[in-house]
């Protein structure tokens, strides 16, 4: 029938007597004018999508923030029944409140979890594989429950988490090793240590998780396996170690210097030696002053700068007249440093140096000296 | 109605279908190759919230900002430039022999001091008359110079700058607080990469408060607003595409960054062409792809760069028609880039589809009105035919800005507004019935006009300055 009414049609009649290009430029447009609607509706989807998830946060916020407040008052109050639909924006808002609460105001919010069941669906969502409709992939829901997990823990928790920790979901896995150490699980080291060599490139996305969960001690676990990560992965968890500030994993620092041969390893532990060392550490740190590369004999004279004693400032001389500007600039920090000259000093020294890129740059920070640091 | 055409004739229509079908195909291709670069940034972004605690051995990145007579908002830009979130950040302002107070705002805005040095001219620039240190800002200086052309102050401040990377902006632009860390990615993850380039979009209509984006918008002036549409159909997502095949011929001179060293081998920027920002692209893949030495140009579709569109027409017609001079000349002078042995993607891809699909295009598209035309008033085909024609174009040009419109709702999810969804997409139907044209016509103009080699002016655009507030 509808054959018939396309043969019948006056559209037919036409594209019957004309040309072939007229009837690819009509057939053409009239696909692209499918093809138009179709994204245009899939734009409308992912908006409705957005949209949906707007409201049902505003929603649920709205509906929950009153039972919070009454709990906060310790009042007597019905706590309705947390919808299967809600429990991902939910998760949101109680993790929401649960990072900025004070201890009084964490206690009132584990109270209303532990009331609610919170605990149990935690493991549940974690144990299952399917996540909600409307939300963007299951991730977010398990993420959001990884994340409660680190303060409602039952017996299970730590092995699905652990397990969780084992896939090849990058973002799970990174979450799921975070709330393993902040629970001090049994396993969480080994977990860790796999992590980093399953996923070499995220380095710095591990070790900011990693670091919010437990700094420096995380450095302590990876002690014996240091020697073997990457040297990428390594550089991020230098950064780890500065932050920590602890002074015992120096050995660690010096042994990983003395074999290191990437230029980029050498410069990260050259500065962290530059943080974390003493005077004990300036004969590690002087031979790397001539090393062949720029940036690692910036960050050897930086760290001089920082661990040496008055007499090392003899040895930074030659650097001030380097091509590289980055070079002279922390070669004169370091000499200022180390000699804390005075103002006539300044000039006595700027008379000795003949080379005009050297008197510059103590002139350069001479005047940040002044300007800055008054 | 059968029609009465010869076959020459009925060649040259197949002919010119054909070409708009391979224009149009190629950049439907490489807005799916960008839809799978999204689809990984995507999932970056999930793991990258934390991406301000690095390893602390971040290149240092030297800002460049150009200026020329922008007295009224150089200081509230350079405020604002000064707030972007980047461990190692130094900031040259290249005064390029400004004739309003330019250099005396700068000077007492920011407590600038002359401090000579001695610098290795590594590129030929006008004199430069003094540089200064600012005393209130570390790592903020001034260059005051002779005047010489954008070209020539960004080549000032390369010389005195102190990074192995450099980033050129415009003054009058605003970049996201978080855009350098997002833009330096390709150098840490890839050290063969050269130039890296981030998204420009328009900001009229955003709502700006001291230096900052604070709610986005679509321009309420048209002229504006078909430019947003046609950035999202070719300009946006197109670029990201090239990148990822590695045939990117350019990077907008509003937001670029730039390895030194690599810019400096080649010359630097060239100064006596309009397009300096494509040339430089070019030039940089033939040099580099000559002499074997790996090299990449990289887009990074996250960090966003604002930047104002023309409103007014003369401003506009001015801008297109050195964009398109720019482009003749750039091809013009990267000939040698063509079908080279070790020219790779940029070479046997991108250079031919942009003489092709891009510096041809205005002519094809003269000579198909005309063509159309000639075979209505010849009686062989009919209005019929014609609407049917235009139809078929429209919607080519319709369905690839929705593809546009949709990259952007994926990226940016919920940032713009139904109204505004629906505003753009009404545009992207009419632009097709005027601006089209107008368009076509300034991009015969300077393509005309560099084969006529008439002199070369860069005009001036007035600035609304909405967001200096």
């Amino acid at each position: 029938m509808l054959l018939k009414f396309w043969s019948d049609s006056p559209i037919a009649d036409y594209l019957s007597s004309s040309t072939g290009f007229i009837n690819f430029a009509f057939w053409m447009g009239a696909g692209l004018l499918i093809a138009t609607s179709l994204t245009l509706i899939h734009i409308v989807f992912i908006r409705i999508t957005v949209l949906y998830s707007f409201r049902q946060r505003h929603k649920l916020a709205n509906a929950w923030n009153p039972i919070v407040n009454a709990f906060r008052r310790n009042e007597d109050v019905k706590v309705p029944r947390l919808a299967k639909r809600h429990q991902a924006y939910f998760l949101e808002l109680w993790i929401e409140l649960r990072q900025l609460s004070n201890q009084s105001f964490a206690e009132v919010l584990d109270r209303l979890a532990l009331r609610l069941g919170l605990d149990k669906c935690i493991d549940r969502i974690l144990q299952q594989t399917v996540g909600f409709k409307f939300f963007p992939g299951k991730d977010w829901l398990r993420v959001q429950a990884i994340t409660v997990a680190r303060w409602l823990p039952t017996e299970r928790t730590v092995n699905y988490l652990t397990t969780i920790a084992e896939s090849d979901n990058q973002l799970l896995a990174v979450e799921s090793c975070a709330t393993l150490l902040e629970l001090e699980a049994e396993n969480s080291a080994q977990s860790v240590i796999k992590l980093l060599f399953r996923f070499p490139e995220s380095a710095p996305y591990i070790t900011a998780k990693l670091g919010q969960a437990g700094g420096g001690s995380i450095v302590t676990f990876l002690e014996p396996f240091l020697n073997l990560l990457p040297a990428y992965t390594l550089m991020n968890f230098i950064s780890l170690i500065e932050q920590s500030d602890d002074k015992t994993l120096l050995p660690v620092l010096k042994r990983r210097l003395s074999q290191a041969v990437d230029a980029e390893e050498l410069s990260a532990l050259l500065r962290a030696m530059g943080k974390l060392g003493g005077e004990n550490e300036r004969s590690i740190v002087i031979p790397y002053l001539h090393h062949s590369v720029t940036h690692v004999r910036i960050q050897a004279a930086h760290a001089l700068g920082r661990i040496g004693i008055p007499e090392d400032a003899e040895l930074l001389l030659p650097l001030l007249s380097d091509e590289n500007w980055w070079l002279r600039y922390r070669t004169a920090q370091a000499y200022i440093n180390l000699t804390k000259i005075d103002r006539e000093e300044y000039d006595l020294l700027m008379e000795s140096v003949m080379d005009a890129y050297a008197r510059d740059i103590i002139k350069h920070v001479r005047a940040e000296n002044e300007w800055f640091l008054t | 109605m059968v029609l009465n055409l010869t076959t020459i004739e009925e060649f040259i229509v197949w002919a010119f279908l054909a070409y708009v079908l391979l224009c149009s195909g190629a950049y439907l291709l490489l807005n799916l190759i960008a839809f799978d670069s999204l689809r990984h940034l995507l999932r970056q972004r999930r793991t990258s919230d934390e991406l301000s605690l690095y390893t602390g051995l971040e290149p240092p990145i030297t800002l460049i900002v150009p200026a020329y007579n922008e007295g009224r908002t150089i200081v509230i830009s350079i405020q604002s430039i000064l707030q972007l979130h980047y461990p190692n950040l130094e900031v040259i302002i290249v005064n390029d022999g400004s004739s309003d107070n330019t250099l005396d705002a700068l000077v007492s805005a920011f407590d600038l001091e002359p401090f000579s040095e001695t610098v290795r001219l590594q590129l030929k620039t006008q004199p430069v008359r003094c540089v200064y240190l600012s005393r209130k800002i570390n790592g903020l200086r001034l260059v005051d110079k002779e005047n010489g052309g954008k070209a020539d102050a960004i080549n000032a401040g390369i010389n005195i700058s102190r990074s192995p990377l450099f980033c050129c902006i415009d003054a009058d632009s605003i970049l996201e607080r978080s855009a350098l860390i997002r833009v330096v990615q390709p150098f840490l993850n890839d050290p063969g990469t050269v130039a890296s380039g981030g998204t420009v979009r328009i900001a009229n209509g955003c709502k700006v408060r001291y230096g900052h984006i604070i709610r986005k918008g679509i321009p309420s002036h048209p002229l504006a607003t078909f430019q947003l549409v046609e950035y999202l159909r070719a300009f946006l997502f197109g670029r990201v595409g090239w990148a990822r095949i590695n045939g990117l011929l350019i990077i907008s001179g509003a937001f670029g960054l730039f390895r030194k060293e690599s810019v400096v081998a080649v010359g630097g920027y060239l100064t006596d062409t309009i397009g300096e920002d494509m040339e430089l692209i070019l030039r940089l893949h033939r040099i580099l792809g000559d002499e074997g030495k790996p090299h990449r140009v990289s887009f990074v579709p996250d960090p966003v760069c604002w930047t104002e569109a023309p409103e007014r027409f003369r401003d506009f017609s001015s801008q297109r028609v050195r964009w398109h001079r720019g482009l003749s000349e750039s091809l013009f002078l990267n000939k040698g880039l063509a079908f080279e042995r070790r020219s790779g993607t940029a070479g046997w891809i991108a250079y031919p589809f942009f003489v092709f699909c891009e510096w041809l295009s205005p002519f094809v598209e003269l000579a198909g009105y005309l063509f159309t035309f000639y075979l209505l008033i010849a009686g062989k085909i009919s209005w019929i035919d014609v609407a049917v024609i235009g139809v078929f174009a429209v919607s080519l040009s319709v369905f690839l800005s929705t593809i546009g419109l949709l990259l952007d709702e994926i990226t940016f999810p919920g940032t713009t507004r139904i109204r505004e969804l629906i505003v753009l997409f009404a545009f992207s139907i009419l632009e097709c019935f005027g601006y089209r044209q107008v368009n076509m016509y300034f991009k015969l103009k300077g393509a005309v006009g560099w084969m006529a080699k008439s002199k070369r002016t860069w005009g001036s655009m007035s600035r609304s300055g909405s967001w200096q507030q």
